[in-house]
């Protein structure tokens, strides 16, 4: 059994980028592509809180992510559930300091002139490491 | 708005490793990569039988593919939705086993004839083709 920690160290090797699944009400999965960042135990994702997976997580809060995969298969898929947040006192403690990329690049008007911006907040319940597909063995966490 | 020729050329471009995502009968969604391959106008996944993706899909047919993104293709996106069957006969596996474009045998050396493999089928009903996240547009297609 892995610990979270040793879960995280496995997505920063594979890759900055994960692809995101949200479930609509009717069952619909729909996936995006997503650049999420921990934050201690909470992995953050910025939104657009009028979007698809916005919608999804306020009607269904269980999601999934998948970092991508190596050439060699490796993998993390991890499970959480997720929470939507566009106060100011959340936006302006991100913006800096959390995300390894600038995000005034995706919103210009910075946490104070982004109405339409907000964080997705995954607390992750279960995690499984892949290696060659689990060809070469795997690796779960699940929450205590 | 396209057509499914033109978003068939376009997940192309993505390689042939895809995120399939799936529902459980809790609500809960499942992603895993896979090499995908388009038959006639489906697509198709070779995945063993025991797996997560093929008791989601008996309980709940609605699954999405959203063809790998990278640098290499400019942070494209093609995302294809649908209904998901699986495959899981003899004759269906025969009549699949050599249009995947790579050796099933690899990964099934009992041949179609083993119940330890099956095919998820999904029949395409909508797709996108997002431009660099969709900052530099969009294009869509529904059945």
């Amino acid at each position: 059994m892995y610990a979270l920690d040793q879960v995280k160290a496995e997505c920063a090797r594979l890759s900055p980028w994960a692809h995101l699944a949200t479930v609509r009400p009717d069952g619909q999965p729909d996936v995006v592509p997503v650049h999420p960042c921990w934050e201690g135990d909470v992995l953050w994702v910025m939104i657009g809180m009028d979007s698809r997976k916005a919608r999804n997580v306020a009607a269904n809060d269980k999601v999934a992510l998948h970092w991508q995969v190596t050439e060699t298969g490796d993998g993390v898929e991890l499970w959480g559930t997720a929470t939507l947040h566009d106060d100011l006192d959340t936006k302006r403690r991100l913006w800096t300091g959390v995300f390894d990329y600038d995000l005034n690049a995706f919103a210009p008007g910075g946490p104070d002139n982004s109405p339409g911006t907000g964080f997705l907040a995954v607390r992750p319940t279960k995690a499984l490491v892949l290696l060659a597909y689990g060809m070469r063995g795997s690796h779960t966490w699940v929450a205590s | 708005m396209t057509d499914l020729a033109a978003v068939k050329a376009e997940s192309r471009r993505y390689g042939p490793i895809a995120y399939v995502a799936t529902t459980g009968a809790n609500g809960e969604p499942h992603l895993a990569p896979v090499a995908v391959s388009w038959v006639d106008d489906d697509v198709y996944a070779f995945v063993l039988s025991s797996g997560r993706k093929v008791r989601n899909v008996r309980e709940n047919p609605r699954a999405t593919v959203h063809f790998a993104v990278s640098e290499a293709t400019g942070w494209d996106s093609c995302i294809v939705w649908g209904e998901a069957s699986i495959v899981d006969t003899v004759e269906g596996r025969r009549a699949l086993w050599n249009r995947m474009g790579y050796d099933l045998a690899a990964f099934e050396p009992g041949g179609p004839e083993s119940d330890n493999h099956v095919f998820v089928r999904i029949v395409p009903s909508r797709a996108t083709i997002l431009r660099m996240y969709g900052l530099k547009g969009r294009e869509t297609w529904h059945a």
